[in-house]
């Protein structure tokens, strides 16, 4: 576990500073919130607006209260994907930065295998992943609390594990192509452009068909936060499959890496 | 006695047609060897495919007896390696990158890297982004040597020294020696090699041009002759395997290679008053295979 230690060492700046920036988004979303909470303009915004753009906005905005609602919007709708892509590009460094310092040489010339020196690397960046959800989710629920909205942590809890799953699979896909790529700017484009993918293919979904919650599934990974939030329902088929999925993207870099030369 | 370092064929060849192209190399334990070539002869190369941090294109090689490209852990387990121009990671200190190689290594016994440290005047807890070349190069060879391998597999280890720096560096590998460790080493530094090597390899263009101790180099290749006339000398240039003839002061100096028979014919039909006949530099030699291009 030398390595995993190491790994978060190293990454343990930029993950704070990314909880600091949440919590301080959640802070200022809290001192906002009351006024939208009292009035029903920004409800009556969202009704005004042309169809396209209000499912831009999250199609299932009505069924919220007006300041979990707010919120939904603001954090649990777009955080996931936001978080993929700071996560696509803190995986796409995790071996092309190493290389692109030339410290590779350091690391292999210890008994170390590079199945496991991929395997500790982005085992620190999934440890990171899922203490920021915790800070996330955290700040979430402490806000609703705070402003004394019925706080529902095992809504909230079960979308940001579906959440945790998509950036989970963006990393993996991240780390993947970056394992064959020597050159470090190339390696970070490719992990934005996977990151990416589910965003730009959410927002066509959004734009296209409003409301369609359902839709949703196959980029976010969980299902329609509205109904997790109502119901409960453990996203078990994001976590599934998009587990598995990065599970085998993880094999495939790890294969890549040993093939290729540092 | 097995050899510490065996390579039959070693071959790594990169997409641009260059790299080594058959090396074979018979290193005993116990041995220093210095590793001669100009920059892109495939050195650097070599060392890697030794360390089994690259692929091979064909041959195959062992170090302390084991296969470098199935059983490359093992031969990073007992092998020191020092990276040419080695990069560290500039938020750590030389503790903590020791610490880290040591781990890895499982190595709890920290007296003789701390001992090795202390030899080399390494500043244990800064910042390696905060010290200078010469100071992150005493680091590099501290954790090439912290666990005080069986084999060092050394890429132009006193690079950056400072002389008394480079004093303890090479007393530290003579200690090794007389240990039985097994010293593979690249240099840039002729005096260097010729002063610590038992063997030297001349690498030129990705293949071994020659192998051999230094002083069986030095004989073979070419000898230095100064001989000093007090009338007009002959003319030395029409002699087989003379070359360089220079002419000052009344001295006449040149190089010979290979059979000296003729010189000796010729200089007792035209008796000098003075003959030097000496071994040449390694550094002389290096560049009869290179015929002066720079190391």
């Amino acid at each position: 576990m030398t390595l995993y230690r190491m790994a978060l060492r190293q990454q343990f700046v930029s993950w704070l500073v990314w909880a600091i920036v949440i919590a301080l988004g959640v802070g200022t979303v809290a001192s906002a919130a009351p006024a939208v909470a009292d009035s029903q303009a920004l409800v009556a915004l969202i009704r005004g607006l042309p169809p396209s753009f209000r499912g831009l906005m999250g199609g299932a905005l009505m069924v919220q209260r007006p300041l979990d609602g707010y919120l939904y919007i603001k954090l649990v709708m777009y955080l996931p994907l936001l978080v993929g892509i700071f996560t696509g590009f803190q995986a796409s460094s995790l071996l092309a930065r190493e290389l692109e310092h030339r410290r590779m040489d350091f690391l292999l010339g210890l008994p170390v295998s590079r199945r496991r020196l991929v395997l500790e690397r982005f085992a620190a960046l999934v440890t990171a992943q899922v203490a920021m959800w915790v800070v996330t989710i955290g700040s979430l629920v402490l806000l609703l609390h705070g402003e004394r909205y019925p706080v529902d942590v095992t809504g909230y809890a079960l979308t940001g594990l579906s959440g945790l799953f998509v950036t989970l699979v963006t990393a993996a896909g991240a780390l993947w192509a970056s394992a064959g790529t020597r050159d470090y700017r190339t390696s970070v484009r490719w992990g934005l452009g996977i990151a990416a993918v589910p965003f730009a293919y959410d927002l066509a979904v959004r734009i296209a068909t409003p409301g369609a919650g359902w839709r949703y599934i196959l980029p976010y990974g969980y299902y329609d936060p509205p109904h997790l939030l109502l119901t409960h329902a453990f996203p078990w088929l994001a976590v599934l499959v998009l587990g598995a999925a990065t599970v085998l993207l993880t094999i495939g870099a790890v294969r890549t890496f040993e093939r290729r030369e540092v | 006695m097995a050899a510490a370092i065996e390579a039959r064929g070693l071959r790594k060849v990169y997409r641009n047609g260059r790299g080594v192209l058959g090396i074979d190399l018979d290193i005993q334990a116990g041995e220093i060897f210095g590793f001669l070539g100009p920059n892109g002869a495939g050195k650097t190369t070599t060392i890697r495919a030794l360390m089994g941090l690259s692929h091979l294109t064909g041959g195959s090689a062992t170090v302390a007896g084991k296969d470098v490209r199935h059983d490359s852990l093992e031969v990073r387990r007992v092998t020191g390696y020092l990276p040419g121009d080695p990069a560290l990671y500039e938020s750590m200190t030389a503790r903590q990158h020791l610490e880290l190689a040591l781990g890895l290594r499982g190595i709890r016994d920290r007296r003789y890297a701390l001992a090795v440290a202390e030899r080399l005047g390494v500043e244990l807890d800064r910042r390696t982004g905060q010290l200078s070349r010469g100071n992150r190069q005493k680091v590099a060879i501290l954790l090439a040597l912290a666990h005080d391998p069986e084999v060092l597999l050394l890429d132009e280890p006193s690079s950056g020294l400072d002389p008394l720096a480079q004093d303890a560096f090479r007393a530290l590998l003579l200690e090794l020696r007389a240990r039985g460790r097994t010293i593979f080493f690249s240099s840039h530094v002729l005096p260097e090699v010729e002063t610590l090597s038992e063997r030297v390899g001349i690498i030129r263009d990705g293949r071994l041009v020659a192998v051999d101790s230094v002083d069986a180099l030095r004989r073979s290749r070419l000898k230095e002759v100064r001989v000093r006339y007090l009338a007009d000398p002959p003319d030395f240039g029409q002699v087989a395997g003379v070359r360089g003839v220079a002419a000052k002061d009344g001295e006449v100096l040149f190089h010979i290679a290979g059979d000296p028979s003729d010189l000796f014919r010729l200089l007792a039909a035209h008796p000098p008053a003075d003959v030097t006949i000496v071994d040449p530099s390694l550094e002389e030699v290096f560049r009869t295979y290179y015929g002066g291009q720079a190391t």
